[in-house]
């Protein structure tokens, strides 16, 4: 009895000690960028005395802001990724619901058509992006921008609410049409309020990825529609200025806050385990 | 309250016939019971006259209209489901009030006739709480509920209590019996367990 007491206290040691090692290991990172933000000289000191913030200083986030424009660039990020959002959401949100309601082959070509585009990597696509935009007129636009940004979200968040549609009992739209149901109030009131957390976790996540995407913004971006990672760029400098990484790493600490914030305040409308007691499960 | 009168109906899912030409007359405030082995269609017929499938043949009327190319909220009729089917973000009261308010019944009318209902089945203190708040047996007297709220012609039980445990299933038996002597709706029950033929 006290042996196997003995066994599990130990056990629980391990585990917590693994945790522990596993939270330090992923945490460090993000700490050690906020504490080369906050030191006046980032290379060339020990770990250490960064994290003492022995030459403490708030310069580098000055910098960020006066030299690195940092408004502008925050502003097209906030613009396309804001915009890829409410975009993905109002074009995806009915198409996947619509797709759970054929049946058979039209949906499985629809979705698998969909789905396709997700096979190719995207570094393929900027190409000839670039190359239809400036046709367009595209290139440089936060419009452009945009454009390419829906490409990749639009085939994802389809699937992904495909799924979370998937997971609605039909028998709730079938109480829903004998109580006098619509069309319209049947994906309105009765199944979206189901998947609603579903879609606040994909809005983020749809959010996340436009607001970190580097590639297309490099392509095609030009000098006006440039997003944050893009931005942040300019302090890797020449070959004599060498990159000032005080800089970089208070922009970078810039350019995750919000995302963070976003992510936080998204995270409440997140109510889990919506579906319990619809139906027997 | 009003008949139920099957005749000749018919129904085929694609090549698969399902229902051969059924005629069944069902007298205004009766409680008639389908039993049957799983798959013999018995589910089916009982969709068939929600509005839930449309009939390949033959015709159905309750009280005395044909209600074959009518919308299920147009025939009158509440059904309650094996798996309840009730709204996971909609309170208890919400729920039992729904259809009523997409007909456009206003609010105060709406929460006399919820009340009511919940009176009859003891939902008093639920009203307030959400489906997976509640146990079994709770949820499936809520579905209950929200058809009784609506006052219908005809009532549809399909399977209600295959979900419950035995004793429950006891329990529930003798509500839904009370419910049917005390409101004397022409009711529909679907089941495949012999036991509930016996006793309901």
């Amino acid at each position: 009895m006290k042996h196997a007491k003995l066994k599990k206290r130990a056990t629980a040691w391990v585990v917590h000690l693994l945790l522990g090692l596993w939270l330090v290991f992923s945490l460090l990172p993000p700490v050690m960028l906020l504490a080369a933000s906050l030191n006046s000289t980032a290379l060339f000191r020990s770990p250490l005395d960064l994290l003492l913030l022995r030459d403490f200083t708030l310069d580098n986030f000055t910098q960020a802001f006066t030299r690195g424009d940092f408004w502008f660039f925050f502003t097209n990020s906030l613009i396309i990724s804001g915009a890829a959002v409410a975009i993905t959401l109002v074009v995806c949100v009915p198409l996947a619901y619509g797709l759970t309601k054929i049946s058979g082959r039209a949906r499985a070509a629809v979705s698998y058509g969909v789905l396709a585009m997700r096979f190719i990597p995207y570094v393929v696509l900027a190409l000839p992006m670039f190359l239809i935009f400036v046709n367009l007129g595209l290139s440089g636009s936060r419009t452009g921008l945009l454009l390419a940004h829906l490409s990749i979200h639009i085939p994802f968040a389809t699937w992904m609410l495909v799924g979370f549609f998937d997971t609605v009992p039909g028998e709730l739209e079938e109480a829903g049409i004998v109580d006098g149901c619509t069309p319209w109030n049947l994906f309105w009131d009765v199944t979206l309020p189901v998947v609603r957390s579903g879609i606040i976790a994909l809005a983020i996540l749809v959010f996340i990825i436009s607001w970190n995407e580097y590639l297309f913004a490099l392509f095609l971006a030009g000098s006006d529609a440039q997003p944050l990672t893009v931005g942040i760029t300019r302090f890797l400098g020449g070959a004599e200025a060498g990159a000032e990484y005080g800089v970089i790493a208070a922009y970078a600490v810039l350019v995750i806050a919000p995302v963070i914030l976003f992510a936080l305040t998204a995270n409440r409308f997140i109510v889990s385990g919506m579906t319990a007691g619809a139906v027997k499960g | 309250m009003a008949g139920v009168s099957i005749q000749n109906v018919e129904k085929a899912f694609d090549d698969a016939r399902v229902i051969h030409g059924i005629d069944v007359e069902i007298a205004k405030g009766a409680f008639v019971v389908l039993v049957g082995p799983s798959g013999c269609g018995k589910s089916t017929l009982l969709r068939l006259i929600a509005g839930l499938e449309d009939v390949t043949g033959g015709s159905i009327r309750i009280g005395g209209q044909e209600v074959n190319d009518m919308a299920p909220k147009d025939r009158d009729i509440a059904m309650v489901f094996q798996n309840y089917g009730l709204y996971p973000h909609m309170t208890v009261a919400q729920n039992m009030g729904f259809a009523l308010k997409l007909s456009g019944v206003d609010k105060t009318e709406i929460a006399k006739r919820v009340e009511n209902a919940a009176g009859i089945l003891n939902l008093d203190a639920l009203l307030d709480r959400y489906p997976r708040q509640l146990s079994g047996g709770q949820r499936q007297r809520v579905a209950m509920g929200r058809a009784i709220v609506r006052d219908p012609q005809v009532f549809l039980f399909d399977e209600p209590l295959s979900n419950l445990d035995a004793k429950l299933r006891v329990q529930m038996r003798a509500e839904i019996k009370q419910l049917y002597q005390r409101l004397k709706v022409t009711t529909v029950y679907v089941t495949h367990g012999r036991c509930d033929r016996g006793h309901a």
